[in-house]
């Protein structure tokens, strides 16, 4: 077996078209960490990279408190919680990273404060709509209600209220399971005071207007209920109106309400933070190019047999067409591996490249739920990795197994690649338009770090599950595709 | 003499279309088998199948005694084969194609590589890309991954194709020496009638998907449809002489023109016919010139025969 294997990635690893992929790999590699070095260094360095909403946030707090729009006098918690977040947004240069959910540092000071102090204080935020795509979305920012203050100042919320909410956001969840959607109706109706919206949601229930599946507003009422909205946004309001911090005692179980509350903080390079690592994660976006290149090559895999007529060579000696088969699946998947790490290693050069330096000592630290913990920043680079590298093994699978039933090259290579690229268009439309089904779609799993972490993009994600998804995806596709060798006549 | 491949009774179809009927065939250890038959005859069909790449509907293929669709690997272990073209990876060098030929096989060292890269004749531009060889190159080098490992049953479907007049020969010279000194069994399959004649010991002649004989090439050449003998005169006079073999029921025209007559005789007690003939001829005085020795028969004469399909369509 050993040796078929040492076959095919010869047939891979010594076809010309190897030497120009690798290349454009090096050219792209290249691209993206000058790309994302030279993002840093723009003027708006310490805003969100992904997009502006981060540091629009920043200015409309700023602009509030520079027009005096917020009296001291009046609303003094508000005003102090406001001052503190502009305050600390400008000293540390508060910065959204690719995941939310890390924040990387290495200056001894500043991290001891963090983790001994609770002055500086993580920023928390709650998010009212967890349908967002988790990693560095603009959609997750603008929805979120983005608070910041010092914990020592914040009123704790009471067990009642805790409770309450609890309760409500269980009672919520039941309502979708047993399809009560008339209690969202009266819901709505005890919550609005505008005549017009009360008389819309009494016609509807006059009329037994059941939401349907599918439709927009059925989405909207299991949306809201599933996803605790109706609460949040009222605990939102009475936050806002009563100016209590209340958010980390309610937040409940992750899997159910997807709530990030951390956010990355970042140093500029001038405050002795490490620029490299935060640097090469955004440079790792390359691995997009290493994908392609492990689909172009699965896609190849058997149907180039087919189209040079080698197929006959190959199936006329004395093995097995499974083993064959497993022969050319492992090679391809040894060879996107390589190619993922190949990726890694040129991003890796020249991110320090274009840093000035390779910051191997760094500190990482996680901000989760609340809680600080350091650890190694390698780790960090993993997690960011893994989901790229669960998708690379999505698509080479798919385009192999097109490969092989096919046996063109071309309708392999155009599918693999449209659903790498086009996949995260359509899982956004579906999280909108059908979040049940949409969850057995296997690019919904791929994302296993944050469904680890509970902020799967969608309803009930389980890593398990996820990972189960995956699984049953992968193995009907090499199913398919190894009974299709295995009968084919040439 | 041993049967080191067995074709017992199989059938194909193709959808609802019969491609083979009841084909059975043995080949023996050294001997050089032809396997002819016009095109979509059924040839690389049989030939696919002995070699695996098609399934069997019916019947049973055994190689050295091992059957092909039970015992795929052991089977396989005793071919070397050819279908179709000389399928090689054109962008690696003939040498890698040779490993990687070599890996799929058990026991064939770099010797040996070497060795049969001298027996085919490409020592110098064995370590060339593929994609750089000539034709009759690629045949060579298709010809040298089939015998890397030492096969008992060798197939070639049309192995001379591209080869120049000396390549074709050293072919020949080393399938003859595989077949009659190592006792391989070869079986070559080509539309060139002449070449086959040159290189085979027993031919078998398939049409439509039905084995229609299987003999030694004497034994052929000897089967006739009409079992008569062409002989070519030059007369002076051809009127006359018309008039002479007018007389004799037995002499049928063939040819007439000019100077020139062809007739055909009885193969059967030919030689007292021809007496006959001649002494009548020159009693007659139409001035004999020149009498013809009867021309052998041809394989492509009785392939024509056989199969009637000099130039019809395709079954």
């Amino acid at each position: 077996m050993h040796k078929l294997v040492y076959n095919e990635l010869i047939k891979i690893l010594k076809s010309g078209k190897n030497f120009i992929l690798i290349m454009i790999l090096l050219l792209l590699s290249i691209v993206f960490s000058f790309a994302a070095s030279a993002e840093w260094e723009s003027e708006s360095r310490w805003y969100s990279p992904g997009g502006s909403t981060h540091s629009l946030y920043y200015d409309q707090l700023k602009m509030e408190l520079d027009m005096g729009l917020i009296d001291p006098e009046e609303n003094p918690v508000r005003y102090a919680r406001t001052r503190l977040f502009v305050d600390v947004f400008e000293k540390v240069k508060l910065q959204a990273g690719d995941d939310m959910t890390r924040l990387i540092w290495t200056d001894q000071v500043l991290k001891d404060t963090l983790l001994s102090s609770p002055n500086y204080q993580i920023a928390y935020y709650a998010e009212t709509s967890p349908y967002g795509i988790s990693n560095a979305d603009d959609y997750r920012w603008r929805n979120n209600l983005y608070e910041m203050g010092e914990i020592s100042e914040a009123p704790q919320v009471t067990p009642e209220l805790k409770a309450k909410a609890q309760a409500g956001i269980e009672a919520a969840i039941q309502m979708v399971k047993e399809g009560a959607w008339r209690s969202y109706y009266e819901e709505q109706i005890k919550k609005l005071d505008d005549p017009e919206q009360i008389q819309y949601y009494q016609d509807m229930l006059a009329h037994d207007d059941i939401p349907n599946g599918g439709s927009s507003r059925d989405f909207q009422w299991r949306r809201i209920l599933v996803e605790g909205d109706l609460r949040l946004r009222e605990l939102a309001r009475y936050r806002i109106l009563n100016d209590i911090e209340t958010y980390v005692s309610y937040i409940p179980e992750p899997s159910v309400l997807s709530l990030g509350m951390t956010v990355n903080l970042t140093d500029t390079p001038s405050e002795g933070v490490s620029e490299f690592w935060p640097r090469l994660a955004r440079s790792l976006n390359a691995l997009i190019v290493a994908a392609l290149i492990s689909v172009v090559m699965a896609a190849g895999s058997i149907a180039k047999e087919y189209s040079t007529g080698t197929i006959k060579f190959l199936l006329i000696n004395p093995k097995k067409r499974m083993k064959i088969f497993w022969s050319k699946y492992i090679a391809v998947l040894f060879y996107s591996v390589c190619m993922t790490a190949l990726c890694f290693v040129f991003c890796f050069l020249m991110t320090g490249f274009f840093a000035g330096g390779y910051d191997l000592n760094a500190v990482f630290i996680d901000v989760c739920r609340g809680e600080v913990h350091s650890s190694s920043p390698w780790l960090y680079i993993w997690v960011s990795m893994s989901d790229q590298i669960v998708s690379i093994l999505i698509s080479t699978t798919l385009a192999f197994t097109l490969s092989a039933v096919c046996r063109n090259n071309g309708v392999a290579v155009g599918v693999g690649i449209a659903a790498e690229l086009v996949s995260q268009f359509l899982l956004v439309l579906g999280t909108r338009v059908l979040p049940v089904l949409t969850r057995a779609f296997p690019y919904a799993n791929i994302k296993l770090t944050s469904i680890r972490y509970g902020a799967g993009i969608l309803p009930y994600q389980s890593f398990t599950g996820a990972l189960l998804n995956l699984a049953i995806y992968v193995g009907i596709l090499l199913w398919i595709a190894r009974d299709a060798f295995v009968r084919s006549e040439v | 003499m041993e049967h080191y491949l067995e074709i017992k009774h199989i059938d194909k179809f193709f959808g609802k279309k019969q491609i083979l009927k009841d084909v059975s065939l043995e080949v023996n250890s050294g001997e050089v088998f032809g396997f002819l038959g016009p095109n979509g005859a059924g040839k690389s069909t049989t030939i696919k199948m002995i070699v695996g790449l098609l399934c069997i509907d019916r019947g049973e293929i055994l190689v050295c005694g091992e059957n092909i669709e039970k015992h795929f690997e052991k089977a396989m272990a005793n071919i070397g084969a050819i279908v179709e073209n000389p399928e090689t990876y054109n962008g690696l060098s003939g040498m890698i194609n040779l490993q990687m030929a070599a890996r799929m096989r058990d026991g064939v060292t770099q010797e040996r590589i070497d060795e049969v890269v001298e027996l085919v004749g490409l020592t110098k531009r064995i370590h060339d890309k593929v994609k750089k060889y000539s034709l009759g190159m690629k045949q060579r080098l298709g010809l040298a991954q089939t015998l890397l490992h030492r096969p008992k049953v060798l197939i070639l479907d049309e192995p001379t194709n591209g080869l120049d007049p000396a390549g074709i020969k050293q072919l020949r010279d080393i399938l003859k020496h595989l077949a009659h000194e190592e006792g391989v069994a070869v079986i070559v399959s080509s539309h060139l009638m002449s070449e086959m004649e040159l290189m085979c010991d027993r031919v078998g002649i398939i049409s439509k998907g039905e084995i229609l004989m299987v003999k030694t090439l004497e034994e052929l050449k000897s089967v006739s449809r009409l079992n008569t003998v062409l002989f070519k005169y030059r007369l002076k006079d051809t009127e006359k002489a018309k008039e002479v073999f007018a007389g004799f029921e037995y002499a049928d025209f063939v040819l007439c023109e000019q100077d020139r007559i062809e007739i055909r005789v009885p193969a059967e007690g030919m030689e007292d016919k021809l007496e006959q003939l001649n002494e009548a001829l020159v009693k007659a005085g139409c001035g004999l010139l020149e009498i013809s020795i009867p021309e052998e028969r041809h394989l492509e004469d009785v392939f024509l025969e056989l199969t009637g399909e000099g130039g019809e369509q395709i079954a």
